[in-house]
């Protein structure tokens, strides 16, 4: 396992990418845009995990969401995969006056370590419609991580 | 006689107009046809935004605390429900929004569309509503509170009355 890299490491063209589960997508009226409830406030207590585009490409954070779920590797029917642009991000925390930190967090999971763990501290310290709305606006799906229906 | 039927036709909603010249023939039909457009147009949407809550219940029903997210679902609708019908009475005719749930079984309410943004989370742990509102193209209708679930109607009403959606 690596040690964690200060936040002057994320650069603004770096991603931040995040499984978003079945029962949520499948509420959404289609899949052009990310909605509100990609994320929810149980995950984000501890802070939010987001796998960081330095060490890890979609389809890793795929896997490894697929391999807790015991589904093929490249399986689209129940996880896609959302990215969020480190530079957009800064803008919309600054913009926002969000108290959200980045947090480079590399975890020993199962196998192999996960060095691309990231963690968005404090995210529930604001309104969470209000933090909800802006993360989604700015969230996008991953290159050809868009679940399939 | 145009005045009388649209006594029965406006009830219980009729507005005042504010100035005596406004009690033309004209006025009236005009106000006449709103009135209708508005009434119809106002059932389809509580229909639609009742048949968005049905199809939140077969999601409901995947959750483990059934009992608890039902009881929010059903307070979310009465509270949309409402907020659509008072605008209704202001003859602001409004778009009907997206539900979606959260794992926990908190509740977003989204109501977007090319003139302002509206997020509402209502949490299953809790009483105290998120409201999340911008107007675009004014900044000064930012809208950003955390309040008790009995207190936030008035202020989204309010709030989606002072950024006039759409007046009919």
């Amino acid at each position: 396992m690596i040690p964690p890299e200060p936040p002057e490491n994320f650069k603004e063209h770096h991603c931040f990418y995040r499984g978003v589960k079945k029962f949520l997508w499948r509420q959404w009226e289609d899949l052009d845009r990310i909605r509100p409830n990609f994320f929810m406030k149980e995950q984000a207590r501890g802070g939010l995990s987001v796998d960081w585009s330095k060490y890890a490409r979609p389809t890793d954070t795929l896997t490894y969401l697929n391999n807790l779920s015991q589904l093929p590797n490249n399986d689209l029917s129940v996880y896609g995969i959302a990215k969020l642009n480190v530079g957009n991000l800064r803008r919309c925390i600054e913009e926002n006056n969000f108290p959200i930190k980045i947090k480079h967090d590399p975890q020993p999971v199962e196998q192999p370590d996960n060095d691309a763990h990231t963690l968005l501290k404090n995210i529930l310290d604001v309104n969470i419609a209000l933090v909800k709305a802006k993360l989604a606006e700015i969230a996008d799906w991953a290159s050809g991580m868009r679940p399939i229906v | 006689m145009i005045e009388k039927s649209l006594k029965f036709l406006i009830e219980p909603i009729w507005i005042k107009p504010k100035e005596k010249e406004y009690w033309t023939k004209e006025h009236l039909v005009e106000q006449e046809f709103n009135i209708i457009t508005i009434k119809s147009r106002h059932n389809v949407k509580i229909d639609q935004l009742k048949e968005k809550f049905q199809r939140l219940s077969t999601f409901i029903n995947e959750l483990e605390n059934l009992e608890a997210v039902h009881s929010l679902s059903l307070k979310t609708l009465k509270l949309l429900e409402s907020v659509i019908e008072k605008l209704r009475r202001e003859f602001i005719d409004v778009i009907v929004p997206s539900i979606y749930l959260d794992e926990d079984g908190s509740i977003n309410v989204e109501w977007r569309n090319h003139i302002f943004n509206l997020v509402i989370y209502l949490p299953i742990d809790s009483e105290t509503i998120h409201l999340f509102g911008e107007h675009f193209g004014h900044p000064e209708d930012f809208l950003d509170i955390r309040m008790n679930l009995s207190l936030i109607e008035s202020n989204l009403v309010n709030w989606l009355k002072k950024i006039k959606i759409s007046r009919t």
